[in-house]
């Protein structure tokens, strides 16, 4: 075969592997059924539907609202909804007691009114316990992967539109952030007690899914490059796990399913 | 055929089966599943392959390609793969502070990242200091990253004051904004040093002049596994250390075998395989990954109070090495190895 006919047949081989990367999330047989709490930390959930970020990323959602975590975590298991934004706190207890749950981007968190409140670690630590995760159930039950990248890519579209509103809700008594942030996670389950003496040590880690995040940074990253200052700082504070020795042709956007 | 033809075939297949069979004995036989990057970094594992060194030594082992090392590490946490060749030094200590139960066994790649600049601008940049005051973009946590940093730090320099850095997603990344002028210089990886030649720009240094023999791509395995079956990791060793000796002699047999591997052309095969600043050596170099460790921490990148030597066996390299002596003791790879395994660890 001759180079230029290499190449075309590498050009239809690329194309085809990227419309089946598209189908994946296209082809939803129904719209995923995305749980949100009522509180002002599921923001970001609200306006990536209002603001039409997850039609924007190719991805159908269904916002299904819940009054308290403890039913809409109840939903999740029950496979009634296949994500959920709901208080971190009360999340992190479940994953102690055994749930198959994964958390895959971050939320909002109300700030306190009283300033002072801020010197006192266990005052913040019991504030932060409410503040919002987004969760989906453990593999296979969980969406593919390239479905949940999407939907955390239009997670971060929207919070780059609300830090970009002046005095709107990006900039009031709630604090966001879409990054799943291990290390804070990490603070809360063990301010909570609740790695016990048995567990292993990387249990917290095996149940928080830092990338995803980092795959739909690394998206959004090649689209804007550093023009964008919100999403900059993102991928600043980001710790996504780098290339030793970057690949050959590297294809991070491969659709693994839900790997982990 | 003459009957002593016979009996000398005969005692060179019994000799076989004898030096075959405890080897075998000794390591079950057993299976590894090694996972690895499609970049530079897997040659010695790729060469070991080639020439049946892993059968050799007792060991089967099968090749899983990753498309990142995130991919690969998580493979390796959850018992997927048994063994991480490519995936860097950083990436697995990440995984570490997180509760990774990880061991350091080997190595596979060290040094070997450019610094680039335009040419009109590479003669304002010829030592760390240099850096002082210019606009810096670099691959944010690469390892050239890393090393570049704790430089600057060691220096006195203070990264986010006395210098404008950008940071970037990818080393292709950082050779763009030097092309286009954006920056002063670049902190580049070994990645694009192909790209950053063909297109005119200058390597002003190397993240060797940084930080000397650095850890770049680290052979990471589960700690449980190596307590388990440390015969089997030992051979895995073993049969690397052979093929590290085999690219020292036969670099070119070193250049085909990552061509044939990865797919690439002649060009970039070379350039992988034979660019003098990346060395390839098996020797885990404690020394090196604890440095790295302390950058990683000092930079802020990692918040941990482990003790990172209780993640890092160095004692099954050192006995694949004295294997390897004992069956060869004049040889001056090995005694080179050794001193070399003496000074790092």
């Amino acid at each position: 075969m001759t180079a230029a006919g290499m190449n075309i047949l590498l050009g239809v081989i690329l194309l085809l592997l990227n419309l089946t990367a598209a189908a994946d999330a296209s082809s939803q047989s129904s719209p995923l059924r995305l749980g949100y709490l009522e509180h002002p930390g599921s923001a970001l959930c609200l306006a990536a539907g209002s603001k039409g970020f997850f039609r924007a990323e190719g991805v159908r959602v269904r916002l299904v609202r819940f009054h308290d975590t403890e039913r809409g975590l109840a939903a999740l298991a029950a496979g009634g909804i296949d994500a959920g934004a709901f208080a971190v706190g009360e999340t992190l207890r479940q994953i102690a007691e055994g749930k198959e749950l994964r958390i895959i981007a971050g939320g909002g968190t109300a700030r306190g009114a009283d300033p002072l409140a801020d010197l006192d670690e266990a005052a913040t630590l019991e504030q932060e316990s409410g503040g919002i995760v987004v969760a989906v159930a453990a593999p296979p039950r969980a969406p593919g992967k390239e479905v949940l990248v999407r939907l955390v890519t239009a997670l971060i579209r929207a919070y780059q539109s609300l830090q970009k509103e002046p005095g709107g809700i990006g900039h009031g008594a709630v604090h966001f952030d879409p990054n799943p942030d291990y290390r804070r996670i990490e603070r809360l389950w063990r301010f909570h007690d609740l790695q016990g003496e048995k567990r292993p040590r990387d249990f917290l880690a095996n149940h928080v899914y830092e990338e995803i995040y980092c795959d739909a940074l690394d998206r959004l990253m090649d689209r804007t490059g550093t023009k964008d200052g919100v999403l900059q700082k993102l991928f600043s504070e980001a710790v996504c796990v780098p290339d030793c020795c970057p690949p050959v042709a590297k294809k991070r956007d491969k659709n693994k399913g839900g790997s982990r | 055929m003459k009957v002593t033809t016979i009996i000398r075939s005969t005692l060179t297949l019994l000799l076989a089966v004898a030096v075959a069979v405890p080897v075998f004995a000794a390591t079950g036989g057993q299976k590894l599943k090694v996972g690895y990057a499609p970049g530079g970094g897997s040659v010695l594992t790729f060469l070991a392959k080639d020439q049946k060194l892993f059968e050799k030594e007792g060991v089967e082992v099968e090749l899983v390609q990753f498309a990142s090392s995130a991919d690969g590490l998580n493979a390796l946490n959850s018992g997927k793969i048994d063994v991480g060749i490519s995936f860097g030094t950083a990436g697995p200590l990440t995984f570490i502070t997180k509760g990774a139960d990880f061991s350091i066994i080997g190595g596979q790649l060290s040094g070997g990242h450019p610094v680039i600049a335009l040419p009109s601008k590479a003669g304002k940049i010829k030592s760390i200091r240099d850096f002082k005051g210019k606009t810096v973009a670099t691959p944010r946590i690469y390892t050239a990253d890393i090393v570049w940093r704790g430089a600057l730090k060691r220096a006195g320099i203070d990264p986010n004051k006395d210098v404008n850095i950008i940071e970037l997603k990818n080393p292709s990344a950082v050779l763009e904004a030097v092309k286009a002028g954006k920056v002063d210089v670049g902190i580049g990886a070994s990645s694009i040093l192909l790209k950053a030649k063909e297109s005119g720009v200058s390597i002003v240094g190397w993240s060797n002049d940084f930080f000397p023999q650095h850890p770049c791509c680290r052979i990471v395995v589960k700690g449980k596994a190596v307590k388990e079956n440390p015969e089997t990791y030992r051979a895995f060793l073993r049969a690397i250390l052979q093929a590290e000796k085999i690219k020292w002699e036969k670099p070119a047999l070193a250049v085909d075998v990552n061509k044939r591997y990865l797919g690439i052309d002649e060009n970039m095969a070379r350039e992988y395989t034979l660019e003098p600043h990346q060395q390839a050596h098996a020797d885990p170099n404690r020394k090196g990954v604890n440095q790295m460790w302390h950058e990683m921490k000092s930079i802020d990148y990692v918040q941990s109070d482990l003790d990172v030597n209780r993640y890092i066996n160095v004692e099954l390299y050192r006995d694949a090495l004295k294997e390897l002596l004992r069956r060869h003791p004049k040889d001056k790879y090995y005694r080179e190895a050794k001193k070399r395994f003496d000074k790092q660890n």
